[in-house]
């Protein structure tokens, strides 16, 4: 069997181990790869920057445990920008599983920028059914919240006393891996006039554009790479920062094995057709 | 402690995971069917408290307890969706009609305007807005490759024509914007799964305690 023969028909298991020393390796020698940030992550970045202090923010937790490797990341870094911004932050899910996730994520937050439950930010915990959710938002958030994540009334707690609708809320930011954003641009964007932003995985971030362009998206964070650049901009070195070196290393490893088996196809051809003109 | 246990439960349960990388083996058929079983009980659990309690136990009880038979109109939607279970039983199976109904109708009322509202003219207008509010050059041939992306590839998919002429020739580039588009997707799902592996990754190397005397040294 010849060199490209043998290339042709490696075992996928090799591959498997090329990506893993290129994961690994960043992770034990690290160092730093550059961090550009992209127009949509910015316009995300720049509409927090614009709103007042004070405003309120709904941020929805609608990621499982299955990405939290590149949601969880960017959730803490846009969750530090509203509380250096002094934003109110109501936050929730429409995922059963991110129930915790989300709780996390703000007592985090909480502890690193001296946030009080309650007063600067709320956790409303889990509810089932996105429509009948986002659309009871928009008439009183009580309706589909009645009780915040640890049982207590919605309309006694301080910080919701002024707040009861989209009206009241200047930016909804869903953090999400699956069709989260495109019900929020329905039934908040569309029917309410909403602003939404979004910070995705990177599988959905080809599906969103199309929204971005036509202006239903205030601006867009797309996965590890997106969390990196809003880290970037907060000046946050988090998991995201530091995963894109390994992610970096990844890549080079993808590219150099599809020229690779590229290259090993063309010449394999090159070979079979000379052997038939012979 | 039982934060130790759960790390090296977590540890032991994503070696087994990636175990299939190697091949197919027993260790990786354990963790999938502990993780099918794991999540079919947990979403059963959240069901229980999240929807039986308080929109059908709790509103009844105050219904029997406290005198408010308003609470009593609760038994509608959860007889109707009793009788989804109909399906099961061949004689009744003719009452799982009027759930299903109710379930269409309302879906159909809730969801078909706001869709056509966000996914199709606001995705035509943005498709076809007027060059003259582009900022720079960037943008209005940004503008243009996306109106002509649009109209190639919905000329790709329009059969009732042979395509030939400008038609071929149309749908032609329609599909080499396709294929951009697929390459696009699936570079992003690249980057995703590997986002992944990346944290697991990390997991490890931070919790395995030798290991992570070694990243921490390299950190």
């Amino acid at each position: 069997m010849s060199l490209t023969e043998r290339l042709l028909n490696i075992d996928r298991r090799y591959i498997y181990l090329v990506i893993a020393v290129a994961v690994l390796v960043p992770f034990i020698l690290p160092f730093h790869m550059p961090v550009y940030v992209s127009q949509p992550v910015r316009s995300v970045y720049d509409f927090i920057e614009a709103l007042p202090e004070g405003s309120v923010v709904l941020v929805g937790f609608n990621y499982s445990p299955s990405t939290m490797p590149e949601l969880y990341p960017m959730s803490l870094a846009v969750l530090k920008h509203c509380c250096s911004r002094k934003l109110k932050i109501i936050g929730m899910t429409l995922y059963s599983s991110a129930a915790t996730i989300g709780d996390t994520a703000l007592k985090e937050m909480a502890e690193s920028c001296s946030y009080q439950e309650l007063q600067d930010y709320v956790y409303l915990g889990y509810k089932p059914n996105f429509e009948a959710t986002m659309l009871g938002i928009g008439e009183d958030i009580a309706d589909p919240f009645p009780t915040d994540y640890m049982n207590r009334p919605v309309t006694e707690i301080s910080m919701m006393k002024n707040i009861k609708n989209y009206r009241d809320i200047a930016l909804v930011i869903d953090l999400g891996s699956g069709n989260t954003p495109e019900a929020w641009i329905a039934y908040a964007g569309s029917r309410y006039g909403q602003k939404i932003a979004s910070g995705c995985t990177g599988v959905m971030v080809s599906g969103l554009y199309p929204y971005l362009k036509a202006g239903q998206l205030v601006g867009l964070i797309g996965g590890l790479k997106g969390a990196a650049e809003y880290e970037k901009l907060v000046k946050l070195t988090g998991k995201a920062t530091l995963g894109m070196n390994a992610q970096s290393m990844a890549h080079l490893a993808i590219i150099f094995l599809v020229l690779l088996g590229n290259v090993v196809y063309l010449i394999s051809r090159h070979k079979a057709r000379k052997k038939v003109k012979v | 402690m039982f934060n130790a246990i759960g790390i090296w439960v977590a540890i032991g349960l994503t070696i087994c995971v990636y175990s299939f990388l190697y091949k197919d083996n027993p260790l990786f058929k354990f963790a999938e069917h502990l993780f099918v079983g794991i999540s079919a009980g947990y979403l059963l659990a959240i069901a229980y408290h999240t929807n039986f309690l308080p929109y059908i136990y709790y509103p009844l009880k105050s219904a029997l307890t406290e005198g408010k038979y308003r609470e009593f109109s609760v038994l509608i939607p959860s007889l109707m969706g009793l009788m989804l279970f109909s399906r099961f039983v061949p004689r009744y199976n003719w009452m799982v009609r009027w759930p299903f109904a109710f379930l269409m109708g309302y879906s159909a009322g809730v969801k078909i305007p706001v869709i056509m509202q966000a996914d199709i003219y606001r995705q035509i207008q943005g498709t076809i807005q007027p060059f003259g509010d582009k900022s720079s050059l960037w943008a209005i041939t940004n503008a243009v490759m996306i109106m002509l992306g649009v109209i190639c590839t919905l000329i790709y998919f329009f059969f009732s024509r042979e395509r030939k002429g400008l038609s071929g020739g149309l749908s032609e580039a329609g599909i080499i914007f396709l294929m951009i588009g697929f390459g696009a997707s699936f570079g992003y799902t690249v980057m995703a799964r590997i986002s992944l592996l990346i944290g697991r990754v990390d997991f490890l190397l931070q919790n395995i305690p030798f290991i992570n005397s070694i990243v921490s040294n390299g950190r």
